[in-house]
């Protein structure tokens, strides 16, 4: 967009620089919403197959409860607290284990704020069969998909249409307890006591067979918070996991 | 003359309408004249030939009739597996006796004074997490009123657990929970314990929420000469096996699934298909709803040390068998139409009638043309 009156020198004083500027600032203005990730790749690396297959991993997602809905109207975004570059690893596995995706992003952000992870899926059709409520879920790490696990998870939520906002939610956690007949979460900084994880009985649940879900109002406002997943089979204590949760929702926007 | 207010009506008809018009009272005159032009052509005809096509008329209606009409059928499990999972029905009773077991308890037990059934354990068995108790009564029973979610292993040391969960029920189908829920309001919802010393029941569990695991010790199991089956009937959803996975040492070692006819006939059960269960294969038995009520599959389940399965058989009246291989998306065991009408007694006894009809029909004719008329 060009202001010809901007192009010539300024003869009338403050006041016509001071307008000049304010509307050369306005088409920033405009855009000022979720900064989009990049994606490595041109396209996204996805796979659907019916035939599943065992998975190692225990922490399948942390995500915002309805983060799933971003999946199929890309409209995914997270929000790390920190300014500098990022690299995100973003997993999405269904339940039934037949449907994954890893996928590694990247994306200079100067300070905390809202990043837009494109997802345009190949298998929209396939990925809104998983429509229900903790058949799918969302994991977005630190660092790439090659790189060893960091431990530290983004929060991935559902973007509103204009991907301006976050929208805010309780927590889930995504387990695979393979044998585990317990799980149970605990946020260190609240210093409170194990809460207990949900078992997932119904249909088919390959890739993981827990769900915790943390009120939103239980999450202590922080960047980061550290999370303890502990795991019993009959009593039997496993050894516990742990990881860190970056997230700036708490931070306003200057 | 003509009523003037029709004229317009004949002539804003267009051709497409006429055609149709045309089109339909060509169908009407057909059919209507499709049952005179049967009779006129069969009165053409010998007797022979008309018992015969009309015959063959009746049977094509049967075979159809047969072919759609909703055939029952019942399925039978046999297995070997190291884990079972239930949901026990929201408006039944369960009872299992659990005699010389350890009791877990998330949170201590509300004991009666003076009791000697339960004997608090502090050798740290359970977890740490979790309170003990040894129980004495040689008729200790369990008793579920309501859905609860349960999980039976055997451990590769000959310990067999028993996981009772609150359920947490899901996606329902609405009509079916409404009869349940009315069913399950007439009954109290709980877990007890229940002796035969005469103290009185005990309600396991606090705010709702029940976290139960009962132990039986592999020391009695392996002992020499104290063999000791458990034996836990059941009814409700079951899963029989476990996905595979890289923890995975409990899964379903081998079994079969067969389906048999129920329809009304002398036998009642005909054996209709049949497949192998394999190791790592899951089952599922899902309930079926008939007139809005659920009808569960059930069994029984047989701990029989020093084995370290458990014997399982489940019959259900369903079409609700999914089995879940590895490697494979998971499939409705079910037989086909073609299947079952083979298999239906009924149809099997007006087809022999038909055919030998139509051997007799066929040898009179034959013997009719050789001695030239037999109108």
């Amino acid at each position: 967009m060009e202001f010809r009156i901007c192009k010539r020198p300024a003869r009338r004083g403050l006041a016509r620089m001071l307008g000049c500027a304010l509307l050369l600032q306005l088409p920033l203005a405009l855009a000022d919403g979720a900064i989009p990730a990049t994606l490595d790749g041109n396209k996204l690396f996805e796979t659907h197959d019916p035939e599943v297959k065992v998975s190692g991993n225990v922490i399948v997602g942390v995500m915002v409860a309805g983060a799933y809905q971003g999946l199929s109207k890309d409209l995914l975004g997270i929000r790390p607290p920190n300014a500098g570059d990022k690299a995100v690893c973003l997993k999405v596995t269904s339940r039934d284990g037949a449907y994954m995706s890893e996928n590694n992003y990247g994306v200079k952000i100067s300070q905390s704020d809202i990043v837009y992870l494109p997802y345009v899926s190949n298998l929209t059709r396939i990925v809104e069969e998983y429509s229900e409520p903790g058949s799918i879920a969302i994991s977005a790490t630190q660092g790439n998909c090659e790189q060893a696990a960091t431990a530290a998870y983004f929060l991935p939520a559902l973007l509103n249409e204009k991907r301006e906002n976050l929208e805010s939610g309780d927590l889930s956690i995504y387990i695979n307890g393979f044998d585990a007949t317990d799980v149970a979460y605990r946020i260190i900084e609240s210093g409170t006591d194990l809460d207990d994880c949900d078992y997932i009985k119904e249909g088919r649940h390959t890739a993981y067979n827990f769900s915790c879900v943390i009120p939103r109002d239980k999450i202590p406002e922080a960047d980061e918070i550290t999370i303890e997943i502990a795991r019993e089979v009959y009593g039997r204590e496993l050894d516990p996991l742990t990881f860190r949760l970056l997230d700036g929702q708490h931070q306003e926007k200057p | 003359m003509d009523d003037p207010s029709k004229a317009p009506e004949a002539v804003t008809a267009t051709p497409a309408e006429k055609k149709q018009a045309n089109g339909l009272s060509g169908l009407v005159t057909f059919l209507s004249g499709l049952p005179g032009a049967v009779i006129n052509y069969l009165g053409q005809r010998t007797l022979l030939a008309r018992a015969l096509l009309l015959a063959i008329f009746l049977m094509t209606l049967f075979v159809i009739f047969s072919y759609f009409k909703a055939h029952q059928w019942v399925f039978s499990v046999q297995a070997q597996t190291r884990v079972v999972e239930l949901t026990t029905p929201a408006d039944r009773e369960t009872k299992w006796r659990i005699n010389d077991a350890i009791i877990c308890s998330r949170g201590e037990l509300e004991l009666p004074p003076d009791q000697t059934a339960l004997l608090l354990l502090r050798d740290g068995r359970c977890g740490g997490r979790w309170k003990g108790y040894r129980t004495y009564d040689a008729e200790q029973t369990l008793i579920l009123k309501g859905a609860f979610h349960v999980v039976l292993e055997s451990r590769q040391d000959h310990t067999l657990f028993l996981a009772l969960r609150t359920h947490k029920p899901a996606d329902a189908a609405p009509a079916a929970q409404s009869a349940d829920t009315a069913a399950a309001l007439k009954m109290k919802h709980g877990a007890w314990l229940s002796f035969s010393d005469g103290t009185p029941n005990l309600e396991l569990g606090e705010a709702g929420k029940l976290r139960i695991n009962i132990i039986f010790p592999k020391e009695q199991a392996t002992a020499e000469g104290a063999r000791t089956d458990r034996v836990f009937p059941f009814s409700g959803d079951t899963t029989i096996g476990r996905d595979v996975n890289w923890a995975g040492s409990s899964m379903l070692t081998q079994g079969s699934v067969q389906i048999y006819t129920s329809d009304e006939s002398p036998d009642k059960r005909r054996l209709v298909d049949e497949t192998e269960l394999l190791l790592g294969d899951q089952l599922r038995l899902d309930p079926v709803i008939r007139d809005e009520k659920r009808i569960y599959p059930k069994g029984f389940i047989r701990f029989s040390a020093p084995q370290t399965y458990l014997d399982v058989i489940a019959f259900g009246a369903a079409d609700r068998v999914v089995i879940e291989r590895y490697g494979d998306n998971g499939y409705n065991f079910k037989p086909s139409r073609l299947l079952l009408l083979i298999h239906d007694p009924i149809f099997v006894l007006v087809a022999t009638v038909f055919l030998a009809l139509i051997a007799l029909v066929t040898s009179v004719a034959s013997f009719c043309g050789k001695k030239e008329g037999c109108k």
